[in-house]
């Protein structure tokens, strides 16, 4: 087999982390890493279609994510099945069922990496960025489009490249596109882009990883 | 002794000291409280796993008021620790290659670690309905975000193999978390660092260095970088420093209470440096040829031995004490030389009775013991011979005693008289005692818990317990070990053992194991997987359709197929990983012992052993060590040994006077005190309650020499009147000397000295009232008996 463990690792972060991306030399590109590293947090929920070569048809889940400056992050898939990310600092915990046991992926050089340009991201460090991927930047403030190539190994070598879409403040789509032709299409539905989280909201994603009720209610 | 004969033997004493100064190390090792040559195969490997990789790791939980400040504090702490030069690896991060090497490693090996009972279970996993079962868990997880990593393994890998065997090599690491590259504690509280010693834990000096170092170091960090920084750490090492420091000061305090006690006695009755320098000679002597001959046989010597030796002037001392007395009180009428021509009977008798009670120690199988018994042996002949032949030729320097000894010993013989003048029946009464005492004897409560033989500084107790709880919650005393004559055979031992194992942690009577299992199956039983699997030839198409029925394309899995129409590579053997960069996993489970292979397995949540062992019925060569209670077994055995011994000394001590003195009066006279003074003791601790444990007996020994001792110089000195009194004020200085020796262990830390000091200060005094009353009882020196004894 060509991947190695720490590969697939790494593609499978990818496959989900990249929920707004950066830019190329344009103004608007600066103004919505601006407005990215000034939110108070985000919360968004997601319809996702994974085109895979393993299965006959497109594979469907409903989730939300949630992001907590300056380095949290949560991704709670509820449907069809459970399962979350949660990303604190380096810290990198997944989960697969809702009665399953959580896999500390903080160990992972890959995960570590990851969860940088997921910071980096949301932290508008443009320069930062620009050393990760090539950055493509098309459209205007009202429907853009940012288009990531990695530059390096290893996601280099996993993910050909992320396809970030959106409008003003709000990403509404991110496909992720592998190297052996299966893609993932991520959509955006309702998505509080200054969302304050309360403590023991903060408590339950984090702390006790499960998504809070009132985001499994919108859709 | 002429003056060149002087100065040689003060050149060999000063060569002897130079050597001790050099060499003295005092170790702590309680492996060397367990037998030698025993029958059991299980005390030897008690012994090996007291000293195990498991054993030299010492855990490191730093705190602070912010999880950041404990991190960067061990970040640089560990920096500073792999240049100690003790330090034999330190872990405080995660090894970003190791998920490379399982995976190179074990992937092409997958198929052979499927199922431990494959035979009973791959058919049940590989029926239509379980595929499809599988299928649906798969694409189900395929939302997940780790789809991609899943995606791949699966098209190889769709019976889930690889990942039962990751599951299983992390199921049996620490659940530590990772923060900033950091190791620390789950709940996110201490930053972790592990690390490994090259020294045994129990090599006290290395251990002490080394966490001297590391404590001064982690000190300026703290200073530095505030924040409350607190170091707290899990080592074994850390006990056997606190031991060493405890017994040492214990040492050092008895030397010094011991030394002070003596020579207020002797500025009482001797009232003269000199006469207290010459009398020292016979014991220090006999702790230096002791020391000497200790260190140059044994390497080191134990703590408990050091305490003994120092606790040994008390017995050498009264030859010395007997003769310088007797020289004082007649010093007009007989030399020196002859004095101890006449004395040497009763010192030579009195050593080797002493000598003889120590044997039994030095018959039993515990390498701590037979220390003591060569060391008092050597120590106690050692200063017999500076008695009989140094003395003399210094005796011509003492001065004369002062007038009190002259009136003591008078008063003493006047007491002794009066004795005499008692009515026999009376004289007789302590037999009474000693009959009630025999009768109490059984209600005596024997402790075997070797737990309360030493005593731990309880903050120390706390802390290693705190660190372990916040990192590894496996029982460090409680194994399984499979013994077989090779690696495989040892390896598929294992897996039986496994198996057993799992079945009572699904009973509860677990709550886990930590097993070489978890890495290596023997090759037979991956072999057995692979023939399941080639048992069925259309495998590939049986899992391609039930893929296929849940919504995966048909021909997904073709490299699966194609690794099983391939032939299946050889099965993993130790040797491959023993060479791999995984090859320090393997060590705290496997190591060579004797002529076997041993492997272990670690116990966690072991509550009661039955159910334990009755798991493992009818696994040959495999065996249950509950360290703890298998030691107090031993200690046990070593107790009932001991008493046996006491029993074998006595009758040797029993012939000697026998032998000596063929009539059965001064025998009994001489022998009476030494038996009574045993039944007191233990009649005593019967009566207090207080249990009696393995070092009661082992001071009974000692006070039962002691106690003959004094018979005998009472009886031997009964047939000249005019000394009698003479003979009662040495040993009432012997007596009140090892009482002040002895009576300064009772205030030790330890339990165990604390035992020693109780017991043989009450017996030696017990045994200086009993030895003229037995004199006296059996007529010895009264009218009309021979005076010629």
């Amino acid at each position: 087999m060509r991947f190695s463990a720490v590969c697939l690792v790494s593609a499978a972060l990818a496959s989900t982390a990249f929920a707004g991306e950066p830019a190329a030399d344009s103004v608007e590109l600066t103004a919505i890493l601006d407005r990215m590293a000034s939110t108070s947090g985000v919360e968004a929920v997601f319809d996702e279609h994974k085109e895979l070569g393993l299965l006959e048809r497109p594979l469907a889940s409903h989730g939300v994510i949630y992001f907590v400056p300056p380095d949290r992050f949560a991704r709670f898939t509820v449907s069809p099945g459970f399962s979350s990310l949660i990303v604190q600092g380096d810290d990198v915990r997944l989960r697969e069922s809702r009665d399953g046991e959580q896999i500390d992926l903080s160990g992972n050089r890959v995960a570590r990496v990851f969860v940088e340009n997921f910071v980096v991201l949301w932290s508008g460090d443009r320069d930062r960025l620009e050393q990760l991927y090539a950055p493509e930047f098309r459209g205007d403030p009202a429907a853009w489009e940012l288009r990531l190539v990695p530059r390096r190994a290893p996601l280099a070598d996993v993910i050909a490249a992320i396809t970030l879409r959106g409008d003003h403040d709000a990403m509404k789509e991110m496909l992720v596109e592998e190297r052996d032709g299966d893609r993932t299409v991520t959509r955006f539905g309702t998505t509080r882009s200054n969302r304050v989280f309360a403590p023991e909201e903060l408590e339950q994603i984090f702390s006790a990883g499960e998504p809070l009720e009132s985001s499994q209610q919108e859709r | 002794m002429s003056r060149r004969a002087g100065l040689a033997l003060a050149a060999v004493a000063a060569a002897m000291i130079a050597y001790c100064a050099v060499h003295l190390r005092v170790g702590t090792d309680i492996t060397r409280f367990l037998p030698v040559g025993s029958s059991s195969e299980l005390a030897v490997l008690s012994s090996r796993l007291a000293d195990s990789p498991l054993t030299r790791t010492i855990v490191l939980s730093i705190g602070a008021d912010d999880l950041s400040t404990a991190v960067a504090a061990a970040r640089e702490l560990s920096v500073a620790l792999r240049a100690h030069p003790e330090v034999a690896w330190v872990r405080s991060d995660v090894d970003e290659t190791a998920i490379e090497n399982i995976y190179q490693l074990y992937f092409p090996h997958r198929l052979a670690f499927l199922s431990d009972a494959p035979e009973r279970e791959l058919p049940q996993r590989l029926t239509e309905a379980a595929l499809r079962q599988r299928a649906r868990e798969v694409r189900q997880r395929l939302t997940s975000p780790a789809s991609s990593l899943l995606e791949r393994l699966v098209s190889a890998d769709p019976l889930g193999a690889f990942e039962r065997l990751v599951a299983g090599l992390k199921a049996g690491q620490p659940a530590l978390r990772l923060v900033d590259g950091q190791l620390t504690t789950p709940d996110g509280r201490y930053a972790i660092v592990l690390l490994g010693t090259h020294s045994s834990a129990f090599d006290s000096g290395a251990q002490g260095r080394l966490l001297g170092d590391l404590r001064a170091c982690f000190d300026d960090i703290a200073v530095r970088r505030g924040h409350g920084l607190d170091l707290e750490l899990s080592a074994v090492g850390a006990f056997a420093v606190d031991a060493e420091r405890s017994i040492k000061a214990d040492v050092y305090l008895i030397a010094l209470c011991s030394s002070v006690g003596v020579a207020l006695l002797f500025v009482a009755f001797v009232a003269s440096l000199r006469g207290l320098l010459i009398v020292m000679i016979a014991p220090l002597s006999g702790i230096l040829v002791a020391t000497t001959l200790g260190l140059l046989v044994f390497g080191q010597l134990d703590g408990l031995t050091m305490a003994f030796g120092t606790s040994l002037m008390g017995i050498a001392i009264d030859y010395s004490n007997h003769l310088l007395i007797h020289h004082g009180l007649a010093r007009h009428r007989t030399s020196p030389g002859r004095l101890a021509a006449r004395l040497r009977p009763s010192l030579t008798l009195g050593a080797l009775t002493t000598v003889a009670s120590f044997v039994g120690l030095g018959l039993t199988p515990f390498p701590a013991f037979r220390q003591m018994a060569f060391f008092a042996t050597t120590g106690v002949l050692a200063g017999l011979a500076a008695s009989l032949w140094l003395l003399p030729s210094l005796l011509a320097y003492a001065p004369a005693l002062p007038e009190r000894s002259a009136h003591t010993a008078a008063r003493l013989d006047r007491a002794f008289l009066r004795l005499q003048a008692l009515p026999r029946g009376l004289l007789f009464s302590p037999l009474v005692l000693a009959a009630l005492a025999a009768a109490a004897i059984p209600a005596v409560q024997w402790s075997d818990d070797l737990s309360k033989l030493s005593h731990f500084d309880p903050k120390l107790v706390a802390e290693d317990q705190r660190v372990r709880e916040r990192v590894v919650r496996l029982d460090g005393s409680r194994f399984v070990i499979a013994l077989a004559s090779d690696p495989e055979a040892a390896l598929a031992k294992n897996d039986a053992v496994h198996a057993r194992l799992e079945q009572a942690v699904a009973a509860g009577a677990l709550e886990g194991t930590r097993s070489l299992h978890a890495l290596l199956w023997s090759a037979d039983l991956q072999r057995r997987n692979l023939a399941v699997l080639s048992g069925i030839p259309d495998l590939y198409a049986r899992v391609d359709a039930a893929f296929a029925a849940e919504g995966f394309r048909p021909g997904a899995f073709r490299s699966f197929g194609e690794t099983l129409a391939a032939p299946p590579p050889p099965p993993l053997r130790l040797a491959e990983l023993q060479s791999s960069p995984l090859a320090a996993l393997l060590a705290p489970f496997i190591f060579e012992f004797e002529d076997s292979v041993a492997v272990v397995t670690y116990l966690r949540g072991f509550r009661d052993p039955e159910p334990v062992r009755a798991a493992l019925a009818g696994l040959e060569g495999v065996h249950l060590l509950d360290q703890r209670s298998f030691v107090d077994d031993i200690y046990r055995e070593f107790r009932q040994t001991s008493l046996r011994q006491v029993l074998f000394g006595g009758g040797l001590v029993l012939a000697l006077l026998v032998l000596r003195y063929r009539a059965w009066r001064p025998v009994a006279a001489a022998f009476a005190p030494s038996v009574l003074v045993a039944l007191f003791v233990l009649a005593v601790l019967a009566w207090l309650g207080e249990p009696a444990n393995l070092l009661h007996v082992m001071s009974l020994v000692m006070v039962t020499g002691m106690g003959v001792d004094y018979g005998i110089f009472c009886v031997d000195s009964i047939g000249r009147r005019e000394e009698f009194g003479a003979t009662l004020l040495s040993l009432l200085l012997s007596c009140l000397t090892t009482a002040f020796v002895f009576g300064t262990l009772a205030f030790s830390d330890q339990p165990s000295l604390r035992a020693i000091g109780v017991t043989t200060g009450v017996g030696v005094v017990l045994s200086y009232l009993l030895a003229p009353l037995a004199v006296a009882a059996l007529g010895l020196g009264s009218r009309g008996e021979d005076r010629r004894v």
